[in-house]
Order: C-alpha cells, then structure tokens, then sequence
C-alpha cells in the first residue's frame, strides 16, 4: 500500500500545466513605466494613464506575452538583472488571455497551453526522471519553466523598449508587432534555409 | 372621435343654414374652383380652434349675403357646429356670435359663443367657454388634431415640421412610460452614491485610491458632457448644410443627369462601404485574439514532440531496466527476453485485442508486415503477447500493490498527452502563416479596391457640385462663384460629418472608461460596509442605463413600426404602380425625412408628385392607425384638395382605395369633375359611382353676379 501511495501522493493530481498557471512571471520594474504602461491598460487609475489615449494593448500581461513570443522566436533569453528591483503584475498565468469583460476582443485561453508547450521545449536543464521519480519537486521544475519564461520576457521587453526608445509611437501602427513576428519567423526560417543550401561549386 | 354631422350657418359664401352628415368611412366632398371647398376648410379650423390661434370673431367670417338682405337693426348668427360620437357618447361642438347690421350699414358683433352639447340620458348637458375648450381637448387632443387637417398637397409631409419627429414619438410611442423610471434610478443612484462616496471617506484604508477614482469619474463625465455639446453643435452644422444642398437638389429634380449622378454616387457610396467593412487591420489583437503570435510556432511544436517522445520511450526503458534489476516482477520477467534482445517491447494493449486476433487469424504480423504462418516464430509470438494481454486482464491489483516501479510520478506521461492534443492542432499550425498572408493580401486588395473607388467618388461628386451650380441665364462668373459657394457647403458638410463621427468614437472611448472607473469604485472596498453601498450604487446604474437604453430601443421600434404600417398604405394606395418603399430616416438633430427607396436601398430622389402624396398620406393613415391602438380612439382625418397632382385614372384607383379603408376620412376635391360649355360643371357619375362612401356636391346657387360676393351662396347637396 505504501508504494501505491507513493505514486499516488497529493502533488499528482495538480498538474504541471496548473502549478505553472498560478504563477506570476517577474520581470524587471522600470520596464513598467517604459513599455507596459504605455501600451497596456495595466494601471490605469494612475493620471498620466488617464489621457484619452488608446492604448494598442489590453491587460498588462498582453505586453509579456508579446514580450515573450518575440524572446522565444529570436530564440533569445537574457537574465534579469537582480541589482534592480523586480516586481510582477500580480494576475496570475491562468487569468491570461481570458478576456471575459472587453468589447470587441476574443477570448484567447488556448495560448496558454502553447506557451508551457515551449517553455518545456526549451528549458532542457530540468530532469524528467528525477521529477518522476520523485526526488526533484514539481515546484522546483515550475521554477525552471519560469525562470526560461521571464528571460525570454526579459529580452522581448528589451526589444521593445529598443523601438520605443527610436519612436515613441512605433507600436501605435497596427503593422508593428505583427511585421516583428514576420520578421523573426520568416526572416529567420528564409536565413536558416539559405544556411543549408550547398555552396556554389564555381 | 368620430364626425357624425357638420352644420354650417351664415358662414362666409355658406348662407342660411347648410348641414352634412359624415360617413364613418370616406366623405367626399366634390367643389369647382371657388365654390367654397377652402371656407368648408376654415370653418372646421376655426371650430377646432382651443388656443384662441384665429380671432374669436371677425365680419370676414360673416355671409355677405345675410348681411346684404337684413334690414338695419336686423340680428342672425354665424355658427359653425359639428356632432361627434365618442366614448359612446354623442356631443355637439358648436361656435357662435351674433351679428346686428346698424343703420350706417355696418355690422357689429357679439355674444360669441363656444359650447359643447353633451347628451347625459334625455337630459342635455352644456359646457362652455374654457369648460368646452377643455373637453373638447380631451375627446379630441390637440396632438392628435395636428395629424388631422390637411390643406393641399404641400402641407402632407407631416415631418417638415421641425419639432415633428420628436413630438410624434413621444406621444405615440410608449417612451414616455420609461421617464419615471429612469427618473427614479438616476435619483435612486445618486443616493446610493452619495451613500458610498461617505462610506468611503470614513474608511481612511481606501480613502486616497477612492479620492483618486472619483476625480477620475469626474474627469470623464466631465469630457464625455464637453464632448456631447461639442457633437451636438457639429451634427446641427452638418445637417444645416446638407438641408442647404438637399434644396439645391430638390429644385433640380427633373434633371436627368443628376440622378444619373446620384445613383450612381449611392452605389459608389456602398462598395466602399463594403470594401471598408470587410478590411480587418488590428493586427495586434489578432496576433493574441486568433492566435496568429504562432506564426512560427511549428518547429517549437515539432522539438517538443520529439523531446518528449524521447523522455518518454527512455522512461520506458528505464522503467523496464529497473524491472529487469528488481528481477523477480512478473511483468519484467515476462519482458526479460525481449529487453535482452535489445529493443523495448511494446507496450501489452498494443496492438488492441481486436487488431492482435485479426493478425492471427490473417496469420500475417500487421506492424511489420511479415507473414506469421500458423506455428511459425512470429505466430508463436503474438499468440504469446495477446495471451499475456489476457492474463494481464484477470491479474488482480493485489499483485500490482506489490509492485515496485521506479517511476513514482507521471509528469512525463502529463507532458505526451499534451503533444497528443497538440498533434492535432499541427495542421493549423503549418497552414497560419498561409492564413495571415491570406488576410493581409486580402485587407490590401480591398484598400486599394477602396481607394479606387473613392477616386471615382469624388469625380462624382465634382460632377454633381457642377450640375447643381447650372441654373439657366448665368454668366460664366456668376456659374463660378455658385459652383465655389456649393462646393464650400460641401466641404463644410463633410468636415462636420466627420468631426461628427470623430467625437461619438471619442465619447464611446471615454464613456468605456468612465465605467471601468465606476466598477473598480464600486469595488474599491470590497470588505468593508461601503461595498453594500458600492454593489447598489452600480446596480442603479446599470439599471438606469437599462432603462434609458430601453428608451432608445423602443423608439426605434415605433419608428420601424411606423414605416412598415406605412409601406403597407403606400402599396394599397398605388396597386399596380411603380412605388418604390417608404423609409424613415433619424437624422442626427433627432429630426427625421421620410424618403423613397429602391430595392436596393438606394434612394429615388424625384418620386413624381402623386406618389410623394400617396407616400406622406401613407405616413398619415399610419400614424392615425398606431394612435388608435394607442388611444383606443380613432380619430378622423380631413383633406382639402390633397389630389391636385393626380391623373384621373390614379384619382379613381386613390379614391377606390381609401373608400375601402375602414377609417373616417373626409376629403374636399374637385374631381370628379366635368367642366361644361357655360361654365359651370357637372359630376362624373360614372367614375364616382365606383367609389364607396358618402358624397356630396357643394356648388354656387345659380344665377349670381359675378362682381358681387353678396350674391353667393354655397349650397352642399348629397350625391346619390
């Protein structure tokens, strides 16, 4: 009975997809005021956000997530720095994408699953098998799976606040994250491909 | 109300005492020029005259005639009285004065006389002066009355009137039942507001955040009240100008080649409208909202597949070495050969059961294809592995909790059944960069379709500020300067429009914001005692606006009510004729024009003359219908003279329409008409005997002289 207890401890019937969920990505403050303020509605009681100014994203957590894709695409992590203070939103990962009361927006929850799906991809650096066999805690392989999520976040925050910094009102077209994307996936892929062809033998 | 009789004495060419009792369908009251249609017009004015608007008495009201053949100190009256049944019961209007020729020949009035006759059982009962006026007001109101009198075909388009729209719907639709209800939830609310602001304040927690939202509320009520004034004055511009060119264009309705233009600026108008709709451009919501941020997510998908298709068969084999090393498990030992053979089997469900006796029963292994002969080595070993697959089925769990694994957890196996679900997505995924190519192409083409478009609309245009600057007899200069003042009005017209359409997306926005405000206000102290103000401070609010969008709703409803019950009039009164459909359009000064449109929805803006009558008369009977309903009252409708556009043959069909009509309706017309050799004339039995209804002949008593009004007499006989 003892091993079938084991097996069946209380940490198996939460999973892996659900502990990450009800975790808060850090990233560092001062991108706060710099990107998520200024393209989100986070924080909007505040008066400077009060301006009648439409904003290109929704929730705050919509400019992490962008953030993310784009470290995940350029395949680009960069640690944060911890001399600086780190804060999180404090809406956890399950509530993204859920949308329930904006007008005019749908419903993205599914998004979710794709994110873990490449956070487990590219965090190699955890051990399955010590996990299953119980001696490495769930917690600590969520812990893992966030710290590659905050650095890809980290590096996409970079990025944009890059553009921001070279015109403020880069991402106010509706072109500019999506020509991003088109530029880091297909640029990339046409660059990896033209990378494979032999060379000329001439 | 219905009219049962009109009786009409000394008043103006009406001598003596003349009186017509009035069908409940249609009346028709058959006059030539001058025999006194109009003044059978303005006696029923003046007799349903409660605000005093024409004089109380005046000599023009009196017959020339009485006056000419009473001798001095001679008295008559002039009266006016009409009897009308309603509520089941019969009453008598009447005006009066007396009239008293001098010995110097003029005449002096008095004893003017407003009454109302009300039959109480065999008693009479009288009212007068104010009493009758206000009795008069109830049985016959004076909203009502503004839809009743008609002179002339101009008069019909009820909705010329300024104020008309608004007054229409508000006394006709049920809106005004909404007033004490969003009276009472706007107040309702301000109380519990006020409630919740003090709780707020006492609550020294929350006190800064709520002083901060609240500035904010104001903030926004205060920019949404700014901009909804601002929004008000720019849609008064733009309808200013456009009634400015709508009049142009109405004096230039039988040019060909303007509506030429118009129909062709309307389709115009549409497929850009079209092109527009069907660009979707917000690209960065539709990056998160349909998930095109997985544009380049198939690799990542395919390296998590594969990584965890390793973790897993290693586990696996992990899971079987482990076995091996504990061996004396049953399945391990079962699995002993197999592992030392170096490969790990597969797992004792796969193949299934079915797949496993069909593959023996076939004598052929199905998973690699060879041949497996009954008694031959591979036969031998699927024999065995279903066999052990049926032994695993009756083992009981008793041997499993004594089972040792290596694998306490099953994260890995979380980790496969998420790619299964993933593997399906997979199609979609490689198809999304197709698909995002796809739309964007899309939105690119019906730009540049839009752009065109527009290119040809604004040549259009040019061309109608042109037409409409030609007028006969100008200078050159003179064409000039209308062709610049037009084209001024236009860009003004255009410019307020889309002001217009700048500040209601404005106002939207921050009305979005303001409530966002209020809902974060009201949650401001959730665990407090302000939070049972703050729930019910947002619950009247909601539920004022409920109503006040209810308000809306309904009005709208009316006015879709309206126009239907109108197009149902307007297809009867021209069976068999072009018509078109009516359609009534709210402009944004809350005014509204009832127009004529096409199928298409394009509108047709020279309807000849007939059929705008038919159509304002349309409305007419539609109204008088929904205010029956509504009042539970008819009421009767008079025209003077409304066919005058008319051919005879459309007359004849008009006529035979509304005598069918089951609505009282009196009209004073002179069709039915033949003009004879000595002047006078004489009625057209034959066309008339077709149309249902009462009629009547109102002539001038012959012989008279043609230079003196004293020698005129109407007389009003029936037509049988």
């Amino acid at each position: 009975m003892a091993i079938k207890n084991s097996k069946f401890d209380s940490e198996r019937f939460v999973s892996l997809f659900e502990l990450w969920g009800r975790k808060n990505p850090s990233y560092e403050k001062h991108y706060e005021d710099e990107v998520i303020k200024p393209l989100t509605d986070f924080s909007k009681g505040t008066n400077e956000a009060s301006e009648s100014k439409a904003k290109v994203l929704g929730a705050g957590y919509e400019a992490l997530i962008m953030a993310f894709f784009i470290g995940l695409y350029a395949d680009k992590k960069l640690a944060l720095n911890e001399d600086l203070d780190i804060k999180d939103l404090g809406q956890p990962i399950q509530f993204w994408g859920n949308l329930d009361s904006k007008k005019g927006r749908k419903a993205y929850p599914r998004l979710r699953e794709y994110m873990f799906i490449a956070l487990v991809a590219k965090t190699p650096e955890i051990n399955w098998y010590e996990l299953d066999k119980g001696r490495w805690t769930p917690n600590e392989t969520v812990n893992a799976l966030m710290m590659t999520m905050e650095e890809y976040i980290n590096y996409g925050l970079s990025v944009i606040k890059d553009k921001m910094d070279e015109d403020e009102t880069y991402f106010m077209n509706q072109d500019s994250f999506l020509n991003i994307f088109q530029e880091l996936v297909f640029f990339k892929k046409r660059k990896t491909e033209d990378d494979d062809k032999p060379e000329p033998l001439d | 109300m219905i009219i049962k009789n009109i009786s009409i004495e000394n008043f103006r060419s009406y001598y003596g005492t003349n009186s017509m009792d009035v069908g409940e369908g249609l009346t028709l009251i058959i006059g030539a020029n001058g025999d006194g249609k109009t003044t059978l017009f303005e006696a029923l004015e003046w007799l349903f005259d409660t605000v005093d608007s024409k004089p109380k008495v005046d000599a023009k009201y009196i017959s020339k005639k009485k006056i000419a053949e009473m001798m001095p100190g001679d008295s008559a009256i002039v009266k006016v009285s009409m009897t009308y049944e309603c509520e089941r019961s019969e009453k008598i209007v009447e005006k009066s004065f007396k009239f008293t020729k001098s010995p110097d020949n003029t005449v002096s009035m008095s004893n003017y006389l407003h009454c109302i006759y009300v039959q109480n059982g065999s008693e009479k009962e009288v009212r007068e002066g104010d009493a009758a006026k206000r009795l008069f007001d109830i049985d016959f109101s004076a909203s009502i009355r503004k839809y009743c009198l008609f002179k002339g075909e101009q008069e019909l388009n009820i909705f010329n009137k300024e104020e008309a729209m608004s007054y229409l719907v508000e006394t006709f639709s049920k809106i005004r039942d909404f007033d004490p209800y969003i009276d009472f939830t706007g107040k309702a609310q301000k109380w519990a507001q006020d409630a919740h602001d003090n709780a707020i304040k006492a609550d020294k927690k929350n006190s800064k955040d709520a002083e901060r939202l609240r500035g904010l509320i104001k903030n926004e009520t205060d920019f949404i009240r700014d901009k909804s004034e601002e929004l008000k004055n720019s849609q008064r511009e733009a309808v200013n100008f456009a009634t400015l060119l709508d009049e142009l264009e109405k004096n230039k309705e039988s040019s060909e080649l303007l509506n030429a233009t118009n129909s062709r600026i309307e389709n115009l108008k549409e497929r850009i409208d079209k092109a527009y709709r069907n660009i979707s451009e917000n690209y960065t919501f539709r990056l998160l909202d349909e998930m095109w941020i997985l544009m380049g997510f198939e690799p990542i998908a395919r390296e998590y597949g594969d990584y965890v298709a390793t973790l897993d068969k290693e586990q696996r084999r992990m899971e079987r070495e482990f076995q091996r090393e504990q061996g004396a498990k049953k399945l391990a030992g079962k699995m002993q050969e197999e592992i030392n053979q170096g490969f790990v089997p597969l797992a004792l469900n796969i193949p299934d059961e079915n797949t496993m006796r069909e593959m023996l029963h076939d004598e052929v292994c199905k998973v690699c294809g060879t041949p497996a002969p009954k008694g031959s080595k591979p036969y031998n070993t699927m024999k065995k592995h279903l066999e052990d697959y049926l032994a695993s089925l009756k083992d009981t769990s008793n041997d499993e909790e004594e089972e040792e694994t290596l694998f306490k957890r099953e994260f890995i196996r979380e980790l496969v059944s998420r790619y299964t679900v993933l593997h399906n997505g997979m199609n979609w995924l490689s198809r999304l960069p197709n698909i995002i190519k796809t739309e964007i192409e899309k939105n690119r083409s019906n730009h540049e379709m839009a752009d065109g478009l527009q290119a040809k609309l604004e040549q259009e245009e040019e061309q109608k500020r042109k037409i409409l600057a030609q007028t006969d007899g100008l200078t050159e200069e003179q064409l000039i300067s209308a062709f610049n003042n037009i084209s001024e009005w236009w860009k003004q017209k255009s410019s307020a429009e889309s002001r217009s359409d700048f500040l209601k997306r404005q106002i939207d926005e921050h009305q979005r914001k303001k409530e966002e405000y209020q809902e974060e206000y009201s949650k401001i102290s959730e665990e407090s005692a302000a939070a049972t103000y703050g729930r019910t401070s947002n619950a009247m609010r909601r539920i004022a606006e409920a109503f006040l969008s209810a308000k809306v709703r309904n009005k709208r409803e009316f006015l879709s009510q309206l126009e239907d019950t109108t197009n149902k009039y307007l297809e009867r009164l021209n069976r068999g004729d072009f018509r078109g459909q009516a359609h009534i359009v709210e402009k944004a000064d809350e005014s509204a024009e009832l127009m004529l449109i096409d199928t298409d929805g394009a509108r047709i803006y020279n309807p000849n003359t007939a059929l705008k009558t038919t159509m304002y008369m349309s409305l007419l009977f539609a109204v008088a219908e929904l205010t029956t309903v509504k009042h539970e009252d008819d009421y009767p409708l008079i025209f003077d003279a409304p066919t005058s556009s008319f051919t005879a043959a459309k007359e004849s069909d008009f006529f035979g329409v509304i005598g069918e009509i089951n609505k009282q309706t009196i009209i004073v017309t002179k069709s039915f008409l033949n003009e004879n050799a000595d002047g006078s004339s004489s009625i057209d039995t034959k066309r008339l005997k077709a149309i249902k209804g009462k009629k009547y002949r109102i002539e001038k008593k012959r012989p008279f002289d043609e230079k003196n009004l004293a020698t005129i007499e109407t007389r009003i006989e029936p037509i049988n």
